[in-house]
């Protein structure tokens, strides 16, 4: 261990994962986001709170560049993922998806066998170089399942399409065939919304789980899921960002009036 | 409307206010009588086929239980049913020309209706994309002799010129004409199919930085395997029915392909092209009609399983 990486583990520098400056988004001729400077604490788990259309899901999209599907995106600004700018031309798209992995808010595994969804991914990136899980096929398989803690769930039926699993089972899944290709970043786009009590609690304790392996970005529309399974917190209103906040700070000091009339939802 | 009605309206004239419950006004009617039509018209689908079922097993079945000898039916291929002492009906050599012509014509449409099919449904956009379904469900209804006449007046002095054979009416040429013919219906069902992919599983899997053609090799496809599958049976129905463009590009010879270049005869187009000449109610007449239930039996086979697939991935 040298010098400086001592002094780093004593005086902690924050190191951002993700970093926007001045990031603006139209849909068409509608601007969801203006100039946007975000930084993302690496290994933390941050939660982006606000009302609905406030650009949240937006930015989340963008930092995997799955906005880019719809064809009548236009995007200004830069978004760095690990001191890398993805807006930059050279950049492949495939290594920024592979770099950055995505959750969204309706589990969507592929019509296939748990198992082929697990090694979906891994199979893309496996040739492509870049990091990726070592291991057989079943190797990697279990130790994703055992990440996500649905491995003595599914086990014993591997070759089960994934579509029949509950739709707790299959959110986890979802973050579980992400975890072969050792992504740097989980985007979770409201991963619980469409789960029960049950689901979400597990789910969060999942999250709990990966904390500190990955840097976790999560929309939620749900202000105690907020609080309870995030460190940093974003709030947004408007395609800007108001506060931006260690999550205790922000729930129990807000510094800005509307941040503190959404937490207690005066209006939502 | 029995006595409770009555019960009910008497209260109703007693007390002067009661509402008007069991009053039927013209909407009513109405409502029934549509009811009625519509129920008609869709068992009257039924009630054809039926009919027609019936009325072709009617016209051919006297054949089958009298004079029909099955081995030499299906397994000769000598067929001359207007020799006058000896009459010999063999379809073998008409099953061999309707299956090579259909054969090659699901070797030139699918790949075709495929590749259309992708383009349209998972690249094209916007403007493109209605254009060319307009185009292909234009293609879909050029009348058959259209192809035929294409077939007899534009591809056959080509073949002869490019692949130096005497007659250019052969199997290569009706099976082109036919693949061509089946590509747009089936390529509208394809589309069909690959449409009804829910787009999360394409987001899903762009999500995780596949390409646009692996997202389409690796999950769109497969998700829609039944409904293309469907497609593909869709048109060979189609083929194996078609009469007129056939009997104008086969040659029209009785005749087992031994190549490409062949002259075959098509079991459709024996039909068509006999039955004028037939004496009704007589041997020949009777056997056209065999060959029809035969045909019907087959199209009918190929289309409920087209249908039993193309239902199966609903529910899967």
């Amino acid at each position: 261990m040298n010098n400086q990486q001592t002094a780093a583990l004593m005086h902690p520098i924050p190191r951002y994962a993700i970093d926007s400056r001045k990031l603006n988004l139209w849909y068409g001729t509608f601007q969801a986001l203006y100039d946007v400077d975000l930084s993302i604490r690496e290994g933390l788990i941050t939660s982006m709170i606000g009302p609905s259309g406030c650009g949240k899901s937006t930015f989340l999209r963008s930092v995997n560049r799955i906005n880019e599907r719809l064809g009548y995106v236009r995007i200004e600004g830069s978004v760095h993922v690990m001191n890398e700018n993805i807006y930059d031309p050279q950049v492949e798209l495939v290594q920024v998806r592979k770099q950055v992995g995505m959750v969204f808010q309706r589990p969507n595994p592929l019509p296939i066998s748990i198992r082929d969804n697990i090694l979906f991914s891994h199979r893309l990136h496996a040739k492509g170089g870049g990091e990726v899980a070592q291991g057989t096929p079943d190797e990697i398989v279990e130790q994703s399942l055992r990440q996500v803690l649905l491995w003595d769930k599914v086990k014993d039926q591997l070759k089960r399409k994934a579509t029949e699993l509950s739709l707790e089972e299959q959110q986890k899944l979802c973050i579980a065939r992400l975890l072969p290709v050792k992504p740097k970043v989980l985007l979770m786009d409201e991963p619980c919304s469409a789960l029960d009590p049950k689901g979400t609690e597990a789910v969060e304790e999942l999250l709990w789980e990966l904390r500190g392996q990955y840097t976790i970005l999560i929309v939620t529309h749900n202000m105690a899921q907020a609080r309870r399974a995030s460190e940093e917190c974003v709030f947004m209103l408007m395609g800007k960002v108001v506060e931006h906040a260690l999550t205790e700070e922000m729930f129990v000091t807000p510094k800005h009036r509307e941040t503190a009339d959404y937490i207690e939802g005066r209006y939502g | 409307m029995g006595t409770s009605t009555q019960a009910l309206s008497g209260r109703a004239t007693d007390t002067q206010a009661a509402a008007d419950f069991d009053r039927r006004n013209l909407d009513w009617y109405v409502d029934k009588l549509i009811a009625v039509i519509v129920f008609v018209c869709g068992i009257s689908a039924i009630l054809f086929v039926l009919g027609i079922f019936f009325f072709v097993t009617k016209e051919g079945i006297g054949f089958v239980f009298e004079k029909m000898d099955f081995r030499e039916f299906f397994l000769t291929p000598y067929w001359s049913p207007s020799d006058a002492e000896d009459p010999e009906y063999g379809i073998l050599a008409l099953m061999a020309g309707t299956a090579s012509v259909t054969g090659l014509a699901m070797l030139v449409a699918v790949p075709f209706s495929l590749g259309a099919a992708i383009f349209i449904a998972e690249f094209a956009s916007g403007k493109t994309r209605e254009a060319l379904k307009v185009l292909v469900e234009l293609l879909a209804a050029i009348p058959s002799v259209v192809w035929g006449f294409i077939g007899l007046v534009i591809m056959n002095p080509l073949l002869i010129k490019w692949f130096d054979i005497p007659v250019g009416l052969c199997v290569l040429n009706a099976g082109i004409i036919l693949g061509l013919m089946a590509a747009p219906i089936m390529t509208s069902i394809a589309e069909d199919a690959l449409k009804a992919v829910p787009d999360r599983y394409r987001e899903a899997a762009e999500a995780m930085g596949a390409t646009r053609w692996q997202v389409i090799y690796k999950v769109v496809l497969p998700a829609a395997k039944n409904g293309l599958l469907g497609g593909v049976l869709l048109g060979v129905g189609r083929g194996f029915g078609e009469t007129m463009a056939v009997l104008m590009a086969t040659g029209h010879a009785v005749n087992i392909p031994g190549s490409i270049f062949d002259s075959v005869r098509a079991l459709t187009a024996t039909i068509a092209a006999e039955l004028g000449e037939a004496v009704v109610g007589g041997e020949h007449y009777q056997v056209l009609f065999t060959i029809g239930i035969f045909l019907f039996l087959v199209t009918f086979i190929i289309n409920l399983s087209a249908d039993l697939i193309v239902r199966g991935i609903r529910k899967g």
